[in-house]
């Protein structure tokens, strides 16, 4: 339905009771729910009568509340993370809690409950930075209790998608793990290759364990090179060490809403500072290209200068039309090296 | 047009692609929109129009059930927006959207009050996903333990040092009991 033909009090009531906050008043939701291009739309400016969407209500906008109400957010959910990830370092905790509040993530949710309908701004369609922020100030407006419970209804299930060894890409998963196992008193820790398999096929597979004092395996991966497999089997060991194995369980609902959260609110311990000075705990950039892409313009220079040369166009360049799919001139392999009079004599 | 027709063009593929809405899909894996239910359950479903006519005998039952039913539906679901939209001479019908953007609307002609309670609260209960064929997706509450399998998952280490083929290594190997086996356990007295 176009917002010509809702009722936009209505639809703040229900939208009220749909985020499970209805004791919030309609005035402190239309300010959150106001973006400041807003005020600059052409209707709103010149008065018109009936501006959409319900224009003749507040003349404030959700800047303020945004900053606010993505800090509280952020608050609830490392604390939630805290709580189940005691033993992560704080920058993975820090990396899961910038993703989970992301714009595209935010948006996501925004949308499946009704905000992009409600947001009074001047873009249209609505850009998902205006929609993740509608949903931020909303966070501005709620009493502690209440974010809590934003958080835990509607973020944190997101965590079951989420691959903890991908959100924290270490560019060099090995030199962190010997650095926090020699601070366990390991004294030895060597990447052994198990097993290997099609080295010389497109498909190679390297199976590497991470070694502890040459008596326990602390992680173990495939790859397809030998430094691939070595990478992941680091990210293993650091995942193993760090308690986040897939067996783990996450509290939902009602269960982690009963979970004293609170005692939770100092930082986890630093990576950077339990590593050795020296050692590389940057992530990995995937912005860059490690390798540069194979040069085409030399593949086909050298096509058609020396193999074309040499053994010709090929029925398929020449007889394009009788071998294209869609073509009714299509002919079978079979019916093209048929020999002919000119062929054989 | 061409004498050669030809299937393979981007303008026909494109035109056919349009007509591939969610009513053409058969099959799909069961889904739930932003993960409801796994902390709280919200209602999908946003707002419902009823539309429908004050005098015309196709829209008796839409107007009992504006009537009789309505209000206390609203009451119960407070988080949904219901409208009652007449419209003079048309064909009355409920329309639904969704959370995920997706409108179901259900034609109303001719129908009992209790035939518009039922679909109705049809459209209350659903995701907003479109009706398909279900298809299982191959899933476990607990990954496997051991990984995805390859073929040199199991084995042996000692496999690692020996030159192949090695005599150990290349026996035959079966849990049934062959004959040679069974005279050498059970030697005639």
């Amino acid at each position: 339905m176009g917002n010509w033909l809702s009722d936009y009090n209505s639809e703040l009531y229900a939208f009220g009771h749909r985020i499970g906050a209805p004791e919030i008043s309609e005035n402190e939701y239309v300010k959150a729910l106001t973006n400041e291009s807003f005020f600059e739309r052409a209707d709103v400016e010149e008065q018109v009568e009936r501006a959409q969407p319900g224009a003749e209500i507040g003349t404030e906008h959700n800047g303020e509340l945004v900053r606010k109400g993505e800090e509280r957010l952020s608050i609830w959910l490392k604390r939630y993370l805290r709580f189940h990830l005691a033993k992560a370092p704080e920058e993975l905790i820090d990396s899961v809690d910038s993703h989970l509040l992301n714009d595209e993530c935010l948006a996501g949710i925004a949308g499946h409950l009704g905000i992009d309908h409600l947001v009074r701004t001047k873009e249209f369609p609505i850009s998902q930075q205006s929609s993740a922020d509608a949903f931020r100030a909303l966070a501005g407006i709620f009493s502690d209790e209440k974010v809590k419970n934003l958080v835990i209804d509607f973020i944190v299930p997101q965590l079951v998608d989420i691959d903890f060894a991908d959100i924290y890409p270490l560019a060099d998963p090995l030199a962190v793990l010997t650095d926090l196992l020699k601070a366990e008193g390991v004294t030895e820790i060597e990447p052994r290759l198990l097993r290997s398999a099609g080295e010389n096929s497109a498909e190679p597979i390297f199976v590497v364990a991470i070694y502890a004092d040459k008596q326990k395996n602390v992680g173990q991966s495939a790859g397809e090179s030998v430094t691939i497999a070595i990478d992941m089997a680091a990210r293993e060991a650091l995942l193993r060490l760090w308690n986040i194995t897939s067996d783990r369980v996450l509290f939902f609902g009602d269960r982690a809403a009963s979970v004293p959260l609170e005692k939770y609110s100092e930082p986890n311990y630093s990576l950077t500072k339990k590593c050795a000075p020296g050692t590389n705990t940057s992530l990995l950039d995937e912005s860059q290209p490690t390798e540069s892409p194979d040069n085409l313009i030399e593949a086909v220079l050298r096509y058609r200068n020396i193999v074309d040369a040499e053994v010709g166009k090929s029925y398929t360049k020449r007889l394009r039309h009788k071998f294209s799919r869609g073509s009714l001139a299509k002919r079978s392999f079979r019916y093209l090296v048929k020999p002919k009079p000119y062929t054989v004599a | 047009m061409p004498s050669v027709p030809r299937v393979d063009r981007l303008k026909p593929i494109y035109t056919a692609a349009k007509a591939l809405n969610f009513g053409w899909r058969f099959s799909d894996f069961l889904k739930i929109p932003a993960y409801n239910g796994i902390s709280r359950y919200t209602n999908q479903l946003h707002r419902i129009t009823v539309r429908f006519c004050k005098q015309s005998e196709s829209s008796v039952g839409v107007r009992n059930f504006i009537e009789n039913q309505i209000v206390e539906i609203g009451r119960k679901n407070p988080s949904v927006v219901i409208y009652a939209q007449p419209v003079r001479n048309s064909n009355p019908s409920i329309r639904a959207e969704y959370g995920n953007g997706r409108t179901l609307q259900i034609n109303a002609k001719n129908m009992t009050e209790t035939e518009v309670s039922k679909d109705f609260h049809l459209l209350f209960s659903r995701s907003g996903e479109p009706v398909v064929k279900l298809e299982s997706r191959q899933s476990a509450l607990c990954p496997s333990v051991q990984g995805q399998w390859t073929p040199i998952t199991w084995l042996p280490t000692a496999m690692n040092t020996e030159s192949l083929p090695a005599k150990q290594f290349s026996e035959h190997k079966s849990t049934a009991t062959s004959a040679t086996e069974y005279i050498l356990q059970n030697q005639p007295k």
